[in-house]
């Protein structure tokens, strides 16, 4: 039967055929791509950002079955039911970590009147909301709670003291923390504990996934802060240093979605409008590590205006924030004005705060992770099935070929195990890709040589002569330029790579700050052209079948490169772009498989993923 | 006056209904067979316009879901503003009172799908009610459907590369034989692969990996032919794959297992919660078009030679 059911979803997509991807035929997959024994890290795919029924908006969304159990459940390899569809589903490849991350706004409130919760509906608020959700005209609670922003008020303050009562967050809490404990499975799957806080003032996004390397004894002592605390980030890093201190457990906050956050994320002042100070830089870059900087609604690494010559700058742009308003771009939004402005602020008060590394997840609200362009499940439950893609039967907020199959948070961890990976997140040892698993190694040094980039164990030399993705570079005797060992490997089941570019941003005596592109290593015979940019690689995509061949591009790309034009008094950052060749976008494989023009989509027919490496800092004595 | 009549829109819409009305009950299907028109149900014809009214339909009509923000939105809306909305949401709730009571929803398939969309949550919602099973029940349920817990089988080897992208100045192939002669005259073991070939792309040991995994990395043709090799302590291939060769030593193969019930109880628990939805979505379907009088009317007679080939000419247009 379930074998049956499965292959009726694989049909679904027809036409999703592509001439290098293999279908898993078991039920059962081991969970995990273990560390490679021979190196000391090992390379781990996770996503860090997934929500299940028990966020507000994911069930509101038609997602009221995939609880965090069944979550990491399909993470795993293992199959379960699709909410609105009869039909079960595997992921293609099994995760090796994830976490569910939901919102703890009115947390889990439609599952617990499903389950008829005796603690919610012994109150008043609890019986009106249980007598919504069940009458289908209602349009349910989500609406009639006001969600995670409803304004406050003294009939408010009161549903909230009933619905979203310190009992009801601690026993959804708890039910988040079982499931992430029965699903952990040492050395195969880890899952790590975390929720989002949903700020979002005046619909602008400030949201953070919060994650913590608490044990379940320790979790228990907290429950997930939320947006009706407070909508400030300062508050929320406050109530992180007071449970650190007070439960002895280690938390980061992740802030995600930049790009729509109109001008607020990587602002220059802080909530109260005034200028950042070295308090607040210190605060920030102690709980803020990392920026998810690619994912389902959208890439935040850069928009074309702020870089009118990187070519490829317009990629997954989102240009509207939550509730659908256009936002223009602002350098507080996108990852590399961000690290700039925070060389400014460091060089006025001292302490850089956006000294972040990158890595991507999906944010899906289906609670299935899914990034595949062939097989894209959607952000949200309401996508299935295809026709709701083309013409929806109610209106969406995301719709689905807007909606980016992004994306994957790459590890280089020393075991499979919460610690380790939650360990290699603090030291930014992470980088970002928009789905495929293409690995990437980074490491900064002052004596890598160009042969260097042939050894056959680039990550024993690459730790030996220097310091891995996420870390700093001081000055050099002698003030020497620093060089960058870089090895990149295609995915397996993805496109070959067309090039690698370091991507380097500094500020010079006056305070001004720059940014440079490199190319630094590509396929092929290609030459750098009059204008000084490498020719693309070219385009093997089929927009009539959506198939591509890998008859372009390379397999692997390494290589050493020294900075040539190094200023030992400048500080500076790197980070590796890595550039797969042409690849079909999943909007073309709907396209295809509703035989209907690609253009009707508004989407490209083809797709350059990419790889982003957490960026290496030089910064000289102070 | 007639003039003004005439370019009045809500007049020309009248006129239009009133022909488009009889027109689409004479296409539609009914019961009676009959073509007359049946009696238009009576339209409310107070619209109410509140404040919930307008923030539902303000974010209705963003697709957004933000009361605070539309709630601020509609707060601080000039005059001309608010009146441009309410203006649009009379003429919206107007619109649709007078295509129900035309009946335009019910040709709709969209607006069908929805509509059964919401009755199956109801559906699903009483299956589950009740379902508490105990072990014996999930016990006997995973020994029914022991086929759906199988574990894949697996493979232990490791490997030297040949990169098709690096320099092979004698030929890949021949560097792909020298390298298996220096393998075997130096009775290279499991642990002494990385010191031999091209640097590996993706792992150097595939330890207790399914051929699934395997093939995710190297492709059919690799796994196939692996899959045809037994455990040895020689080395084995080459093996070609996408990237070069490969010289293979496979240590171990492990068949399909079983897990016990214990370790698959909770996905036991949930196949069973899937079965029993799906069990009582067939009865409630089946108790639901009893309680109608189905007639056959007019259908085109049932083959009696089917095609050669099996299967309708309409099942073959499926996917």
């Amino acid at each position: 039967m379930m074998d049956r059911m499965r292959s009726s979803v694989r049909r679904l997509r027809f036409g999703r055929s592509c001439t290098v991807l293999a279908l898993a035929t078991t039920a059962l997959l081991p969970g995990a791509q273990a560390a490679d024994p021979n190196a000391r890290t090992g390379l781990l795919w996770g996503d860090l950002h997934v929500h299940s029924s028990y966020s507000l908006d994911a069930y509101a969304t038609d997602n009221d079955s995939v609880t965090p159990d069944l979550s990491y459940r399909f993470a795993r390899g293992i199959p379960i039911r699709r909410p609105g569809l009869d039909a079960k589903v595997e992921i293609r490849r099994p995760l090796d970590f994830m976490a569910v991350t939901d919102h703890a706004e009115l947390i889990g409130l439609q599952v617990l009147l499903d389950q008829r919760n005796p603690l919610l509906l012994s109150t008043p608020w609890g019986q009106k909301m249980l007598a919504i959700h069940l009458d289908p005209k209602s349009g349910g609670v989500m609406r009639a709670s006001g969600g995670a922003a409803g304004a406050d008020s003294p009939e408010r303050r009161e549903m909230l003291g009933q619905i979203f009562s310190p009992a009801l967050r601690q026993a959804t809490w708890q039910a988040e923390i079982d499931a992430a404990e029965r699903n952990n499975v040492p050395g195969k799957f880890t899952t790590l504990f975390g929720w989002e806080w949903s700020s979002m003032p005046g619909g602008k996004n400030l949201h953070r996934v919060v994650l913590t390397d608490a044990t379940p004894a320790q979790a228990r002592q907290f429950y997930p802060y939320s947006n009706f605390e407070s909508a400030r980030p300062e508050d929320l890093w406050a109530f992180l240093e007071a449970t650190r201190r007070r439960v002895g457990a280690d938390f980061i906050a992740i802030p995600h979605n930049s790009n729509i956050s109109g001008g607020l994320m990587f602002d220059m002042v802080d909530s109260a409008g005034r200028p950042l100070t070295a308090q607040y830089a210190r605060m920030r870059a102690a709980w803020e590590p990392l920026m998810e900087v690619t994912q389902m609604k959208g890439t935040s690494e850069v928009h074309p205006a702020l870089a009118p010559s990187d070519e490829f700058a317009d990629f997954e742009i989102r240009r509207k924030l939550l509730a659908g308003t256009p936002t223009p771009p602002s350098e507080a939004d996108y990852a590399r004005s961000a690290l700039l402005r925070g060389l400014e602020v460091q060089r006025r008060v001292g302490v850089n705060p956006f000294k972040f590394g990158m890595i991507g997840s999906t944010d899906t609200h289906t609670g299935m992770s899914s990034v595949q362009e062939s097989d894209f499940m959607g952000k949200l439950a309401m996508d299935a099935p295809l026709s709701q893609h083309y013409k929806p039967s109610r209106p969406v907020i995301f719709p689905d070929w807007e909606m980016s199959a992004s994306g994957r948070a790459a590890v280089w961890a020393t075991q499979n195990s919460r610690a380790a990976i939650f360990a290699a997140l603090r030291r930014r040892e992470v980088y970002a890709t928009t789905g495929p698993r293409i690995a990437l190694r980074v490491c900064g040094g002052y004596s890598f040589e160009a042969p260097d980039a042939r050894v056959r164990d680039i990550a024993a030399l690459g730790y030996r002569k220097g310091i891995p993705m996420g870390g700093d570079l001081a000055r050099a005797r002698g003030g020497k330029a620093p060089s960058l060992l870089v090895h990149a490997i295609k995915d397996p089941l993805s496109g070959n790579l067309d090039r690698v570019q370091v991507i380097k941003g500094w500020i010079d005596a006056a305070g001004k700050t720059h940014q440079r592109i490199y190319d630094v290593a590509w396929s092929g015979n290609r030459r750098r052209g009059a204008n000084g940019k490498l020719p693309p690689v070219g385009n093997t995509v089929d927009v009539t079948t959506a198939t591509y061949t890998n008859t372009i591009g390379a397999a692997q790309l390494a290589t050493v490169w020294r900075d040539p034009d190094f200023n030992p008094n400048e500080t500076a950052f790197y980070y590796i772009r890595v550039l797969e060749i042409p690849t079909p976008r999943h909007s073309l494989y709907d396209a295809v498989a509703l035989g209907i023009d690609y253009r009707e989509t508004g989407q490209p027919a083809t797709i350059q993923e990419r790889a982003y490496s957490s960026p290496i800092w030089y910064t000289p004595e102070t | 006056m007639a003039g003004r009549l005439l370019r009045d829109p809500l007049i020309h819409f009248l006129a239009a209904g009133a022909l488009l009305f009889p027109i689409h009950h004479l296409l539609s299907p009914s019961d009676t067979g009959s073509a007359a028109p049946a009696a238009a149900p009576a339209v409310e014809k107070t619209i109410v316009v509140d404040r919930p009214a307008l923030l539902a339909f303000m974010q209705y009509r963003s697709a957004a879901f933000q009361p605070r923000f539309f709630g601020a939105q509609l707060a601080a809306m000039p005059d001309r503003d608010r009146k441009e909305l309410v203006d649009s949401f009379v003429r919206e709730e107007a619109l649709v009172r007078e295509a129900h009571a035309m009946g335009l929803d019910t040709g709709d398939y969209v607006i069908r799908r929805r509509l059964i969309q919401k009755m199956m949550y109801l559906v699903d919602d009483a299956a589950t009610a009740n379902f508490a099973p105990g072990d014996a029940e999930l016990e006997r349920y995973f020994r029914a459907h022991q086929a759906d817990y199988q574990r894949p089988p697996t493979l232990t080897f490791t490997h030297v590369f040949v990169d098709k992208e690096a320099a092979h100045p004698e030929g890949i192939q021949r560097a792909a034989g020298r390298l298996k002669a220096q393998l075997e005259a130096r009775h290279a073991r499991f642990e002494d692969a990385p010191g031999y070939g091209d640097r590996v792309l993706f792992l150097q040991n595939y330890v207790d990996r399914t051929p699934d995994f395997v093939e995710s990395h190297f492709g059919h043709g690799f796994t196939a032919a692996l899959s045809k090799l037994a455990p040895s302590d020689h080395w084995q291939g080459p093996i070609s794959s996408d990237y070069g060769y490969h010289l293979v030593l496979l240590t171990a193969r492990h068949a399909a297992s079983l897990p016990t019930f214990a370790e698959v109880r909770e996905q036991v628990k949930d196949d069973l919660l899937h079965d029993t939805i799906a069990r009582y979505r067939e009865t409630a379907l089946a108790d639901l078009t009893r309680r109608f009088t189905v007639r056959m009317k007019d259908l085109p007679a049932t083959a009696e030679s089917p095609s050669k080939g099996g299967g309708s000419s309409a099942l073959a247009l499926l996917p």
